[in-house]
């Protein structure tokens, strides 16, 4: 499909990247979604990156890491994207080179979702139900603490125990794994 | 950094990952980022979290919308899904991955059974006068490629019907294809609240594959009549400019045991605006000649899947 005119039918340098964003796309949406906090700001990032990545497919180089390029030109439409929408209450750019600077590698977040999958089963349902909430059907604390019959400020607090929780329980994990 | 600079910047991040930073707090807490490579460490932690826990969780969404089951406190094994594009640029793949994490849900899901399937096109070439037409449909809802009906046999048995689809043998080519175009203005829009996805699933077989084999399932999504979108195809310059989605999936089969027909599955959200769907099916070889040997397709279906958005 990559090939219109059916000149030669292989998979070109575009669509080999293609695959390889498909692939590893699980690691992009990580390093995006850590530095845009906003949903659709991080889906108009991933997609930006994804039509670039495919426009300099050519310049990739096979063997090194694509995860590594890619995250390369995401740090790049991140800063682009937060240019244009000059928000006063975001990262600053100089934050956000830092960071982009000390991302941990593809491999420890690999490792660190595996991690996650068991320490999710760790925490009780209502905290389940909390996460679920928040990060699957996308609900504000306000609409979370009615249906949940908590004070938004109280779901802000599970929430952020939360992911402290998973946090020390992934680190934990790798430690014994090592 | 002591517990109480700990639990602040925690507090920060935190705020930061949900998207209620004030002003001030963003500069505070750019400042200790851009300062402290503690800091960055502590960040990227509770970050790199914050986005796997949304996967997981999407991901278990989106084996509700597909009419999976979900299992109470159950581990569900990795498998490849669907990736839900919840925008519609132009020219964005986000094809199937495996996923390398998928978590059941114990809570209720308000749009598990919320999914209306339909199937638009169900083909096992049956007609013995199907001939192969040129490479791109001109109209919809026929067959165009090198395709032709040939009769099941011992070696190579139907999947359904007495009859299968022969990819035509073309040695210069790596691979051949199967073209056809869904015209959506045959069926009626989906409501404000449902996402309209197609889902195209075909059987393939090759009695000689070898690591270089490929079979594969191109969708792509136009906003011209089918009739008009033969000229957008072939125009390779401006292609990306113009289509609305696509996915692609190459399918590598496996070596092992004796050869055996293998189902490709692929599904896309369908953006508003598509007039037609180009559904193309491909055999071949990551190798010259790949298209000399003899490949076979059968049990092709294409569904239009509607199903409600997620709750926001």
């Amino acid at each position: 499909m990559t090939n219109p005119q059916d000149r030669t039918e292989a998979p070109n340098a575009t669509e080999e990247v293609q695959l390889l964003f498909v692939r590893h796309e699980n690691s992009i949406r990580a390093f995006v979604r850590a530095l845009q906090p906003s949903l659709s700001d991080a889906d108009d990032v991933i997609q930006e990156t994804f039509l670039t990545v495919s426009r300099k497919a050519s310049t990739f180089e096979r063997g090194t890491n694509f995860v590594a390029w890619s995250c390369g030109i995401a740090r790049l439409k991140v800063l682009e994207n937060l240019r244009q929408k000059k928000r006063a209450n975001v990262l600053s750019e100089a934050a956000i080179i830092a960071l982009s600077e000390d991302a941990p590698p593809p491999e420890s977040l690999s490792e660190m979702q595996d991690a996650l999958e068991s320490c999710l089963e760790r925490l009780t349902a209502k905290v389940r139900d909390l996460l679920w909430r928040r990060y699957s059907r996308r609900q504000s604390s306000t609409e979370m603490a009615e249906e949940a019959g908590m004070t938004s400020i109280a779901v802000r607090v599970a929430l952020s125990k939360a992911r402290g929780a998973l946090r020390d329980c992934i680190n934990s994990q790798i430690q014994s794994t090592r | 950094m002591n517990e109480k600079d700990n639990n602040e910047l925690d507090a920060l991040i935190d705020a930061s990952l949900d998207g209620r930073l004030s002003e001030v707090e963003a500069e505070r807490l750019s400042l200790r980022i851009e300062e402290s490579s503690d800091a960055r460490k502590r960040y990227w932690e509770l970050a790199s979290v914050h986005g796997m826990i949304e996967q997981s969780m999407q991901n278990a969404l989106l084996r509700a919308v597909n009419g999976e089951v979900l299992v109470t406190n159950a581990k569900v094994p990795s498998r490849f899904r669907w990736s839900r594009i919840t925008s519609v640029a132009a020219a964005v793949l986000f094809g199937i991955f495996t996923a390398s994490l998928v978590w059941a849900c114990a809570v209720p899901l308000v749009s598990s059974t919320q999914r209306v399937s339909r199937e638009v096109v169900f083909e096992s070439f049956e007609d013995p006068e199907m001939k192969p037409l040129g490479r791109f449909p001109t109209t919809a809802n026929k067959w165009f490629g090198g395709i032709l009906s040939v009769p099941g046999k011992g070696g190579v048995p139907a999947v359904e019907g007495a009859r299968l689809g022969k990819f035509e043998n073309v040695p210069k080519h790596r691979f051949t294809y199967a073209r056809y175009v869904v015209d959506l203005d045959d069926y009626a829009e989906p409501s404000d609240e449902h996402i309209r996805s197609i889902e195209v699933s075909s059987s393939f077989f090759s009695p000689d594959l070898d690591p270089t084999s490929v079979f594969r399932i191109d969708v792509a999504a136009f906003r011209e009549l089918p009739e008009a979108v033969q000229p957008v195809w072939i125009d390779r310059e401006h292609f990306d400019d113009v289509v609305l989605q696509r996915v692609g999936r190459n399918y590598s089969p496996e070596l092992s045991g004796q050869p055996a027909w293998h189902e490709v599955k692929l599904m896309m959200e369908i953006p508003p605006g598509t007039k037609s769907v180009v559904v193309s099916l491909g055999s071949g070889k990551r190798a010259p000649g790949g298209a000399g040997s003899d490949r076979y397709i059968d049990a092709v279906r294409i569904h239009l899947v509607d199903t409600s958005k997620p709750v926001e």
